[in-house]
């Protein structure tokens, strides 16, 4: 079964091999072509194909739509771009200019019937009409940034923001707009995978309104015989009969996640170095060393990596990086012992090639039997066939050794570790915890107002019961810490709002604890570069969010009384039916947050996935959402929300 | 989905109502503004160059690697045949490059925007890339092609261990048509003068001779073998090398643009360092002469104030 992500990235190609179905041939000849691209169309394509599978394609010039661009004759020009206004216009611009000979459309939603008279108009007037070859509606309108991870938009997504959608002064027309774009996204999702899921959501919020317009969109479509997007599964070759579950949330269904401090790797990374499109940047200051090698005497190879001064480097992690793949869901200790082990095996690898050198340097000029020969080349071949190998394993060490450096300076210079150790506690026990959380918060060395904020919501939100005057001694205490309190308010709102739904579950993070774990003896023993004295080893015990726990019990279809509560909505039905009790258990989950995502979430999911797979039934479990927001941006959007009340 | 048929529909309604509307239309271009690119024409050409070739590579490659030939259905190729394919290939491969470089001053040498640099480098470039892929084909099937060959040799081998009388018989022959015609040669005056002696001579010793020949020709045979079995394993180390050979030349030539780049820097550098001891010198000379020149200031001074002061009283 191919991944959400290996969909797009083959309904992308072929939109690069001019909509022509590719053929398998390796080493055909190449078309030339150029690439043109709005800025939706360059985050959708960003994390898919790197500049040099877009070469292989053929591509040989790939622009921004509203740049100047010059004029290049007889190469096909592929536009890849949203079908607004503003697009449409510089489109028609480009015609009157006449910049390129032949034109292929292609819009990422699908463009409306009067939009479509408004280009083909400007087409004639132009009088390039001949010169349009193809129009296409490309249905990728999300961005697939792990094989089972997507969001709907990365640049320009304050229209779709949790903060957007919560406001108060907001209109029922910037409403209908906004639902329009998050039901496109999903529409798009679901065309693009080829199959129809069962929708289900929770009453009474925006996850409502966006699971009903999706049920009308995909009912409209699939009742429409002429074109329907999705032919049977027969096409696509592979017999599935399981329908996916799609689970509509909103955030307010949790919302503590968010602002949680994190301790995997992924999530640190979003969390404290802003990881977007799979890229992080990081500021170097200290020049890396150098690397030398010698290979065969006779051809010196040099490698040389010299950073400068304060340097901003940007890092790639993506799911071709091995290490990456293995270790993003890792405790941050974890994610440092295991950087060590690579570093000592890629040592060896070089140990392994030097040695190879001195022995030629020796044996080559005294011994010509054959069967040394043939040895000595065999071991030659293999050492220059792993050269590459090498060099591009010592270039992700490195990378990751400045990454986790970076993280690790921020962990230490807030002292994040004492506070996620308490979050987890205030998370599971929602003891009294008075005295250590009064400590933190008019501790001054530890961590910035944000994270005192931090913290003191998700207590906040845990417990359930505080009196009035120990809210105020906590908001003296954040006053002092030089906090923005505008956060607060509104989650004493929205705590407000959702106290009858929390009155019977008291504690939906139960289960989640932190054990320190003795094990950085280890690291220090290793003489690592990782002084990590000073940072507690915490491991993290096995835990479901409440997200998660929504999904077991859906997929599983457990009797429990909020779930009774949810809408079930079936695109392929004509009426609509009751749940039906005997359905065996969803085998394919799309869990979708309206209103922002977050690593921990993907990640805590992705866990239980594994766990229910290893334990016998596969589960395959997509993650999705709006947007994806660090602690710091929702933070920010809660404090606008708290300002405007 | 493909809406480009409602695009058509779209610019025909369009069509009409401007028609009704009365407006003035330009007369559509049917053909379409499609110039031709006078630049490209010359990247087209060497991009058909290179697709005939790999289309006539993949064609021989059945016949050029079937070194056993059994079936007389099955096609192949005789050495000369292979040979020649060799040298048309090598030919074509050296011609592509030489229109790729040719290309390549030609883009160089013209007046063009930055886009259009680009867009023509990365036109070269895959075209580099394409004639690298075709020739990696040949030279595989020429290393498999060596590789089975030293394997049918090592199953005939094998054959002929057991039973060597075939192949010794057939040497037998051989060496002694040579040592009779040799030993015709400079017997001849005797064997002419006394038939029946030579007569007796070859019965006579031919038990005799037929052994000294059979192990003499076992030794001949055994070495030849064995100088065969050497050539036709230094061949396939050679061509492993000669892999192993491009290999590193590109990662030389690669590190050839890098070397001179440095070396030139470090030619800048020695320069500015010597430039800058030079003007540390002057520095530390003016230094010391403004130093001499603020003493002898002082010292006149207070001279001076002294002999005022002595005038004055």
């Amino acid at each position: 079964m191919t991944s959400l992500r290996q969909k797009q990235i083959n309904a992308i190609k072929q939109m690069l091999n001019l909509n022509q179905p590719q053929t398998k041939l390796g080493g055909l000849e190449p078309v030339w072509k150029i690439l043109i691209y709005d800025r939706l169309g360059q985050d959708i394509i960003s994390p898919l194909l790197s500049v040099k599978e877009l070469r292989e394609q053929g591509v040989t010039l790939f622009m921004q739509l509203h740049s100047d661009r010059d004029p290049i004759p007889e190469v096909p020009a592929v536009y890849f771009c949203a079908p607004t206004e503003e697009n449409l216009g510089r489109i028609s611009q480009d015609f009157q200019a006449g910049v390129y000979d032949i034109y292929h459309l292609n819009f990422i939603s699908p463009i409306s019937r009067q939009k479509l008279e408004d280009l083909a108009s400007a087409a004639i007037t132009a009088n390039c009409v001949a010169n349009i070859h193809k129009v296409f509606d490309q249905y990728v309108n999300f961005i697939s940034l792990e094989d089972d991870m997507f969001v709907l938009k990365h640049q320009h997504s304050d229209a779709i923001s949790y903060y957007n959608i919560n406001k108060g002064d907001i209109k029922d027309s910037e409403m209908e707009a906004v639902m329009n774009t998050i039901v496109d996204g999903l529409f798009s999702v679901f065309v693009t995978s080829g199959t129809v899921p069962i929708i289900r959501s929770p009453k009474g919020n925006a996850a409502e309104m966006v699971a009903k317009k999706l049920d009308k969109k995909l009912r409209d479509n699939l009742f429409d015989a002429r074109n329907n997007l999705f032919h049977t599964d027969a096409q696509a070759g592979n017999f599935n009969f399981q329908r996916p579950l799609l689970l509509v949330l909103d955030r307010n269904v949790d919302m503590a996640t968010p602002l949680h401090h994190t301790w995997t790797y992924q999530a640190l990374a979003h969390d404290l170095l802003e990881l977007a499109l799979n890229r992080v940047v990081i500021e170097e200051s200290t020049p890396t060393g150098g690397l030398y090698y010698d290979i065969l005497f006779l051809f010196p190879i040099f490698v040389n990596v010299v950073g400068a001064r304060a340097k901003n480097r940007t890092c790639e992690l993506d799911c071709k990086d091995k290490f990456w793949w293995s270790h993003k869901g890792s405790p941050f200790p974890t994610v440092a012992e295991a950087i060590q082990e690579e570093l000592e095996q890629y040592k060896s690898s070089e140990e392994e090639v030097k040695k190879l050198k001195t022995s030629m340097g020796i044996d080559g000029e005294n011994d010509i039997a054959l069967s040394f020969v043939s040895d000595n080349t065999t071991k030659i071949t293999s050492a220059v066939n792993s050269l590459p190998q090498l060099l591009e394993k010592k270039r992700l060490i490195d990378m990751h050794t400045s990454v986790a450096t970076a993280i690790l300076n921020c962990i230490k210079s807030r002292k994040l570790d004492t506070f996620f150790e308490l979050e987890e506690k205030i998370m599971s026990k929602a003891q009294a915890l008075d005295k250590p959380l009064l400590d933190i918060l008019s501790d001054p060395g530890a961590g910035t107002p944000e994270d005192k904020m931090r913290l003191f919501i998700i207590f906040y939100i845990c417990n359930p019961h505080l009196s009035e005057s120990d809210v105020k001694k906590y908001e003296a205490a954040l006053n002092q810490a030089g906090c923005d309190l505008n956060p607060l308010n509104y989650i004493k709102r929205w705590k407000s709002y959702t106290k009858m739904a929390l009155a019977a579950n008291i504690n939906q993070y139960e289960g989640a604890g932190t054990k320190t774990v003795s094990m950085f003896s280890k690291l220090v023993s290793q003489g690592s570069n990782f002084v990590m004295e000073g940072v507690k080893n915490l491991v993290v015990k096995r835990h479901n969010l409440p997200v998660t726990k929504i999904v077991d019990n859906l997929m599983e279809f457990k009797n429990s009384q909020e779930m009774d509560e949810y809408l079930y909505l079936d695109p392929k039905q004509l009426k609509l039916t009751d749940i039906p009790r005997n359905r065996s258990p969803f085998q394919d989950a799309i869990v979708f947050i309206v209103g922002g995502g977050n690593y921990i979430e993907y990640q805590n999911l992705v866990d239980y996935a594994k766990a229910k797979t290893t334990a016998g039934t596969t589960k395959r479990i997509t993650y999705g959402a709006t947007t994806l927001s660090n602690a710091k941006q929702f933070l920010k959007q809660l404090a606008l929300l708290g300002q405007e009340m | 989905m493909d809406i480009t048929t409602l695009f058509k529909a779209c610019v025909k309604t369009v069509r009409t109502t401007n028609k009704s509307l009365g407006a003035k239309e330009q007369k559509p271009n049917v053909f379409g503004r499609t110039q031709k690119d006078v630049h490209l024409t010359k990247a087209r050409e060497i991009l058909k160059q290179i697709t005939s070739l790999r289309s006539f590579f993949l064609e021989n490659k059945a016949a050029y690697l079937n070194v056993i030939n059994y079936l007389s259905t099955n096609k192949t190729m005789t050495e000369v045949d292979r040979a020649e394919v060799d040298a048309m290939a090598e030919n074509i491969i050296s011609k592509c490059t030489h229109m790729i470089t040719e290309y390549k001053k030609e883009v160089a040498g013209l007046p063009k925007t930055k886009q259009k640099e680009e867009h023509y480098q990365n036109v070269i470039e895959s075209l580099e890339q394409y004639l690298k892929n075709v020739s990696k084909i040949y030279t595989e099937v020429k290393a498999v092609r060596v590789k089975r060959v030293i394997e049918t040799h090592k199953l005939s081998k094998l054959e002929t261990k057991p039973s060597p009388q075939p192949t010794e018989t057939s040497e037998v022959p051989s060496k002694t048509n040579l040592e009779s015609n040799s030993s015709s040669s400079t017997k001849k005056e005797p064997r002419i003068s006394l038939p029946s002696p030579t007569v007796n001579y070859e019965e006579e010793l031919s038990a005799e001779e037929m052994q000294m020949f059979e192990s003499e020709n076992e030794i001949l045979y055994n070495e030849l073998n064995s100088i065969s079995d050497e050539v036709k394993q230094m061949e396939s180390k050679v061509v492993h090398i000669a892999e192993l050979q491009e290999l590193f030349t590109e990662k030389v030539l690669q590190q050839e643009k890098d070397i001179e780049r440095i070396a030139t820097t470090v030619v800048g550098s020695t320069e500015n360092v010597k430039d800058a001891n030079e003007q540390i010198r002057q520095a530390i000379q003016r230094n010391a002469g403004l130093r001499v020149w603020v003493l002898f200031f002082l010292l006149v001074m207070s001279f001076s104030l002294l002999f005022l002061d002595w005038y004055n009283d």
